[in-house]
């Protein structure tokens, strides 16, 4: 079990060739830019994030509609400021919320994770957060893959009930941390000194 | 309750980002000084990744709540109280990253907020009880709500401090969703923390007696949620008004909460903050008195 990001980022084109650091600084000044932009200048960041889409030569449809994940939570807000009356206030956190989701994709898309991580700590960022960020990006599809599993045991007796659930998530922690030390052994066995290199 | 990109104002994300990369960066840093997180042998490196994931993991897993409706565990306040705030705290924010990246749940620059709401209010929160009171079924409910409720309010005032001020009738709502995600983040929380007990108590971190640095930074907590409180029944009045005149809310009579607007948001937020601040100060002078 793979994420889709995954898939797409070991693909090639221009962008995916860019160096990460260029690429996170590059993502960090368009979002702030896009945080400060006002209605018509949104139609300027849509067209650069689109060209830059266009570069990158991934699915332009998926891609976007990957995007609009963020859009139920931000409708939520922005309807809360179109209640109070002001329409273009709204319309403007709808429209920041969405392309600054998309900037963020589209950097994830073209990046692989270890490209990333090292960018990271090119930056200084404590290598102990930098190693944790490895380990659960490698077990995190893993141990979800469990836990779906095991909801769907569930479902099939019928479904969880509450108690249940509870049980379900000690028994998932259980495994997690026999998972863990049994890794971190064969981890040791096979020369790890504390530090991926 | 992961704030998307777009939604919080320059200096909001600003200032809450230097404060989470600060305290995030102290705490793996004192972290790697009681027993060092990388060495070879003793290394937790890859139980606190493990950790990680079983957060995501454990976040799928669906609780019925009646009505058809479902609920999941979001998990700070269950890893603090298993685990240990610090290790609590580098892992949901590690886990927030993720999410922000690969999942777009949370923004990039709004990271600082989401990690200072969820990874460190939000764990400390969820801790406090059980340090307190020890862990029985009351204080370990008590922090997976705290946890909630912090959080809640911190996203409140932080997007208030942006502008975009919610009152009135959305405001009831937002808060009545964020009670009863509390009490279920609560019951969710009992039930995982004694099916750990059975299952693997060999995980759970020893409890030392708490040194200065953790009851320095819990009053500083309360002190600081006391000045948010403060802050925002100060300033929020006068921005709402102003945002009421700028929008010619005064004249609209279709808008039922506009006579009340300039209060209700002050008062509620202000009160709930202070609130909360009540229960650290409580706390922190119930632990002396042990």
């Amino acid at each position: 079990m793979r994420h889709l990001v995954d898939q797409w980022s070991r693909r090639s084109s221009p962008l995916h060739a860019l160096d990460a650091r260029a690429k996170l600084t590059a993502l960090l000044l368009l979002l702030a830019g896009i945080s400060l932009s006002q209605p018509w200048w949104l139609l300027a960041d849509f067209a650069f994030l689109l060209t830059a889409t266009v570069v990158s030569r991934l699915p332009t449809p998926a891609l976007f509609k990957r995007a609009a994940f963020v859009l139920p939570l931000s409708a939520v807000i922005a309807a809360v400021a179109w209640f109070s009356g002001d329409t273009a206030r709204a319309a403007t956190l709808l429209g920041r919320s969405y392309l600054s989701a998309l900037a963020a994709l589209l950097f994830a898309a073209t990046t692989p994770f270890p490209a990333w991580t090292a960018a990271l700590r090119s930056w200084r960022i404590p290598p102990a957060l930098i190693s944790i960020l490895q380990f659960v990006y490698r077990y995190m599809f893993v141990i979800a893959e469990e836990a779906q599993t095991m909801s769907a045991a569930a479902r099939a007796r019928g479904g969880f009930r509450f108690s249940a659930a509870a049980a379900a998530i000690g028994v998932l922690f259980a495994r997690s941390w026999q998972r863990a030390e049994s890794v971190h052994r064969a981890m040791i066995a096979r020369g790890y000194r504390g530090r991926f290199t | 309750m992961h704030i998307p990109d777009g939604f919080l104002t320059p200096p909001v994300w600003l200032t809450l980002d230097a404060i989470s990369a600060s305290a995030i960066g102290w705490i793996a840093h004192r972290a790697d000084r009681m027993g060092p997180l990388e060495s070879p042998t003793t290394s937790r490196l890859p139980m606190l990744g493990v950790m990680g994931a079983f957060v995501f993991a454990a976040q799928m897993i669906n609780f019925p709540v009646g009505l058809g409706a479902s609920g999941h565990l979001l998990g700070g306040s269950l890893l603090a109280i298993v685990l240990g705030p610090a290790v609590a705290a580098l892992v949901m924010t590690v886990v927030l990253v993720l999410q922000a990246l690969l999942f777009q749940d949370g923004g990039i620059l709004t990271l600082g907020a989401n990690v200072f709401n969820m990874a460190l209010a939000g764990v400390a929160a969820g801790y406090l009880p059980t340090l307190l009171w020890g862990r029985s079924t009351i204080p370990i409910f008590l922090g997976g709500a705290l946890s909630v409720l912090t959080s809640g309010a911190l996203v409140l005032s932080q997007l208030n401090l942006s502008g975009t001020a919610i009152a009135g009738r959305p405001l009831s709502i937002a808060l009545a969703l964020f009670a009863l995600t509390a009490v279920l983040e609560g019951a969710i929380t009992v039930g995982a923390v004694r099916a750990i007990e059975r299952l693997s108590p060999q995980s759970f971190h020893a409890r030392s007696p708490i040194p200065f640095a953790a009851r320095a930074a819990f009053a500083s907590a309360a002190l600081a949620l006391a000045i948010c409180g403060a802050w925002i029944s100060s300033t929020s009045p006068d921005a709402l008004q102003q945002f009421a005149a700028s929008v010619g809310l005064e004249a609209h009579p279709a808008w039922p909460y506009a006579p009340l607007a300039g209060y209700e948001l002050g008062d509620l937020s202000s009160t709930g903050l202070a609130g909360l601040a009540f229960v650290f100060a409580i706390c922190a002078v119930g632990r002396k008195k042990h």
